[in-house]
């Protein structure tokens, strides 16, 4: 067999109504009396006898008032000097929406239901922070003062509860609370839970006007009180919108700068404005050495090329040195080969023409050392040819013309890194400027 | 032909009567012979559409919770069935049984002698009863707190202002044991409303019948009184077992027989050697006046697989299925008025 939560708690709660109508004398006036008990815990002494539903309705606004100030002085408490967004962000969405939903609740239409709900809601909140132990979430202590504002906001709620109900029916319904606690595991936000959430629709029926359980309760209030009513509650929260609407506006502005993305990006807003705080700090050290700096590094760097140059120029020289140098040795190796040739025409000469049939390969053959002198003599004259030849001219104009360039080019270089150190020297003034406007933006925000 | 017996056959003969022996009894260990089914399981309800009534009841909201909520679930199978409930508390029960009001009074205590025989006086037949449900009080500490256990005089000397158990007054954590800084605070007390069930049970069994300190701070709920604890490292409290929280720790109790300490569990709770244990039970008063088939049907749905699926539903302790069918086999032979009613 099975049977639905829903089906279970609309039982439990006919339980109530039920049990309502059994422990609530009746006035002549058709209001209910309160039943007596011995329980002084609740000081129920004083308020023993007709719960009159002005007086209940306001009993639950100056609860809600009540209950304000001390989430307000708590979250205060979390919020104040708190470096982590996200624990201001969570601290501030609990603020807004307990007591959004606890305003809410008295400035509901039936003080019975007022106090029905606020039970729900504030040991739901409660029982949430304080025993499924979310207030860790604040650290360090933070939440401390929480858990006491809402054990004492629990206990005061309980205490209202136990003008209304009698200790069979606050028992059935910590019973339903705790049920829907345990068949709703997991679930954070319950400030907006009610008691007919509990039961769902059922609710309707149980409380509609000539029920019982409103009858019992002595909520049969007449059209023109409740207009009155209406009216007052309009005032009262229209008192309490401007702070309400503060919060909301402030709870906004905290979740979002708790976003991952705002979060990274102010975090490497504030890394830029170390960075360039730090940089305008050595910014203005520097700035009378810059020029001199420059200048210094502009020196060493020429020098150096200046050295490099001079050592290339001394290769070049020295290049040419042995070009020019090789030049007699060069005319001495034409001589040479003039000579050669000549020596060697005589030496054909005095062989006379050469005979095919004779056996070749002798140990000593004056034509190799012919054909020798010959080769040595082209390569002789093709050397000295290339010496003076303008393709070796060109070469070494190359050479130089390229040197020339390269020098220029570093100086160019140097000129470029000169301005650009000061261009970026200029746009880290102006990116520290405008960080520093930003910044103050930020700051006026959060103040 | 017969053939002399060797020493062979004379081992044989001796030791195949002790392998077969051997071979059985492992054979049995290994395959125990098939249990009972049913005996794990509570009775099932067998409605019957010619029994139609009210059934009045009035007594404890605690045991009203189930019994309204059975009620219910009872007029889907048994539409001519209806539950008439009216939860005023325990002590209500045994006047309005008394006075005939009621038929059936539901209670999360015992009733007392006085109270039984001023209902058999006036109904001239025995006060009998059967437990439903069970629930235990679980004693609760900060979880910051270092002590493991406590002992029914250790609770005795906390909360008892008479100390019927001995000993001197436990006020400081040190008085019980805790050593260091924590040893040093003063223990803070929460318990429940003197009238609720939870503060009588403590009452009869701790304190035995003593008078608490004026110093318990009485809480409305039992959530309350958690909520108290958790609040409140140097605190410790009574509440019933079916509340919880992360920031408090149920402290093992000092078992009645004697024999350790044992935690709020249900099996603890159901061999009722917790001593923090009470029975959601219904009283009826029997023989001589003969009980309304209703009334006996709402018994036997108490009782049933379905009845104690509601009990589960309530995070109370089902009673078992051997009690549970013992005490239907009682409420089946009670002698009831016609059926139609």
């Amino acid at each position: 067999m099975s049977m639905s939560r829903s089906g279970v708690i609309l039982i439990v709660l006919a339980a109530i109504a039920a049990s309502q109508g059994c422990v609530l004398a009746r006035s002549p006036s058709g209001r209910p009396a309160r039943a007596t008990t011995q329980s002084s815990d609740f000081g129920r002494d004083a308020v023993l006898g007709r719960i009159d539903a002005d007086a209940l309705d306001r009993l639950t606004n100056n609860y809600a008032d009540a209950f304000r100030t001390r989430i307000e002085d708590a979250v205060a408490e979390i919020v104040r000097g708190n470096p982590s967004a996200s624990e201001r962000a969570i601290a501030q969405r609990m603020l807004v929406e307990s007591t959004s939903s606890v305003y809410d609740i008295a400035t509901s239409g039936d003080p019975a239901t007022q106090v029905l709900d606020l039970t729900v809601a504030v040991t739901l909140m409660s029982q949430v922070w304080i025993d499924q132990d979310r207030v860790r979430v604040f650290g360090d202590g933070r939440g401390a003062r929480l858990v006491t504002a809402l054990r004492e906001a629990r206990e005061d709620i309980w205490r209202i509860a136990g003008r209304v109900y009698s200790d069979d029916q606050l028992l059935a319904l910590d019973f339903i609370i705790t049920n829907w606690m345990k068949e709703n595991p997991g679930i954070e936000d319950v400030y907006w839970v009610r008691f007919g959430d509990m039961q769902e629709d059922s609710l309707v029926r149980e409380i509609e006007p000539g029920g019982e359980y409103y009858d019992a309760v002595g909520a049969a209030i007449d059209q023109a009180k409740s207009y009155e009513r209406v009216l007052e509650r309009i005032f009262y929260l229209a008192k309490r919108g401007a702070t309400l609407a503060g919060w909301q506006s402030q709870a906004i502005i905290d979740e979002t700068l708790a976003k991952q993305e705002v979060s990274q990006a102010l975090q490497e807003l504030d890394t830029i404005s170390r960075s360039v705080a730090e940089l305008s700090k050595t910014t203005s050290r520097i700035s009378s050495e810059i020029p001199e700096l420059l200048a210094r590094e502009r020196q060493a760097i020429f020098a150096e090329l200046e050295r490099r140059q001079k050592d290339l120029d001394t290769t070049l020289v020295a290049a040419k040195g042995v070009i020019d140098a090789a030049a007699p040795v060069m005319d001495g190796l034409n001589t040479l080969a003039s000579t050669s040739e000549r020596m060697l025409g005589k030496v054909a000469e005095l062989k006379g023409p050469a005979d095919p049939d004779a056996p070749p390969g002798k140990p000593f053959d004056p034509d190799d050392y012919t054909r020798l002198l010959a080769q040595a003599s082209m390569t002789l004259r093709d050397a000295n040819a290339l010496a003076d030849s303008k393709a070796m001219r060109s070469i070494v104009d190359e050479l130089n013309r390229a040197t020339d360039e390269r020098i220029r080019a570093a100086e160019e270089a140097v000129t470029r890194v000169v301005w650009r150190a000061g261009g970026v020297a200029a746009a880290l003034i102006a990116l520290l400027l405008v960080a520093t406007a930003a910044l103050r933006r930020v700051a006026r925000r959060t103040a | 032909m017969n053939r002399p017996i060797d020493r062979r056959d004379a081992i044989k003969a001796l030791v195949a009567p002790i392998a077969l022996a051997a071979f059985a009894s492992r054979s049995s260990a290994q395959n125990p012979p098939p249990a009972d089914p049913d005996a794990t399981r509570y009775p099932v309800f067998v409605e019957d559409p010619a029994v139609k009534g009210e059934v009045a009841c009035v007594g404890s909201s605690s045991v009203g919770l189930l019994l309204k909520l059975m009620g219910d679930e009872l007029r889907k199978e048994q539409p001519g069935i209806t539950l008439a409930l009216r939860s005023a508390g325990s002590g209500t029960a045994a006047e309005a049984l008394a006075v005939g009001e009621s038929i059936l009074a539901p209670m999360s205590r015992a009733m007392r002698p006085a109270e039984i025989e001023r209902i058999q006086q006036r109904r001239k037949g025995t006060v009998d009863f059967v437990d439903i449900a069970l629930d235990a009080i679980a004693i609760g500490v900060h979880r910051s707190n270092p002590i493991e256990r406590l002992s029914l005089r250790d609770l005795d000397r906390i909360f008892g202002r008479e100390r019927r158990r001995g000993g001197v007054p436990a006020l400081t954590w040190s008085d019980l044991g805790v050593a260091g800084d924590f040893g040093k605070r003063r223990i803070t007390l929460h318990g429940m409303g003197s009238n609720s069930g939870s503060n009588g049970l403590v009452q009869d069994v701790v304190l035995q019948g003593g008078a608490f300190r004026t110093a318990v701070v009485e809480e409305p709920v039992s959530s309350s009184v958690v909520q108290a604890v958790a609040t409140d490292e140097a605190a410790i409290g009574y509440y019933s077992e079916a509340f919880d929280s992360a920031r408090v720790r149920r402290l093992p109790i000092e078992a009645l027989d004697g024999s350790g300490y044992l935690a709020p569990e249900a099996r603890h709770i159901r061999s009722g050697r917790y001593p923090l244990t009470r029975a959601m039970r219904i009283y009826f008063v029997r023989e001589a006046v003969a009980l309304s088939a209703s009334a006996r049907k709402v018994l036997e749905f108490a009782l049933s697989e379905d009845g104690q699926e509601i009990v589960d539903r309530l995070h109370m302790t089902q009673i078992d299925p051997e009690s549970a069918r013992a005490a239907t086999a009682r409420v089946m032979a009670l002698r009831v008025k016609a059926a139609a009613e």
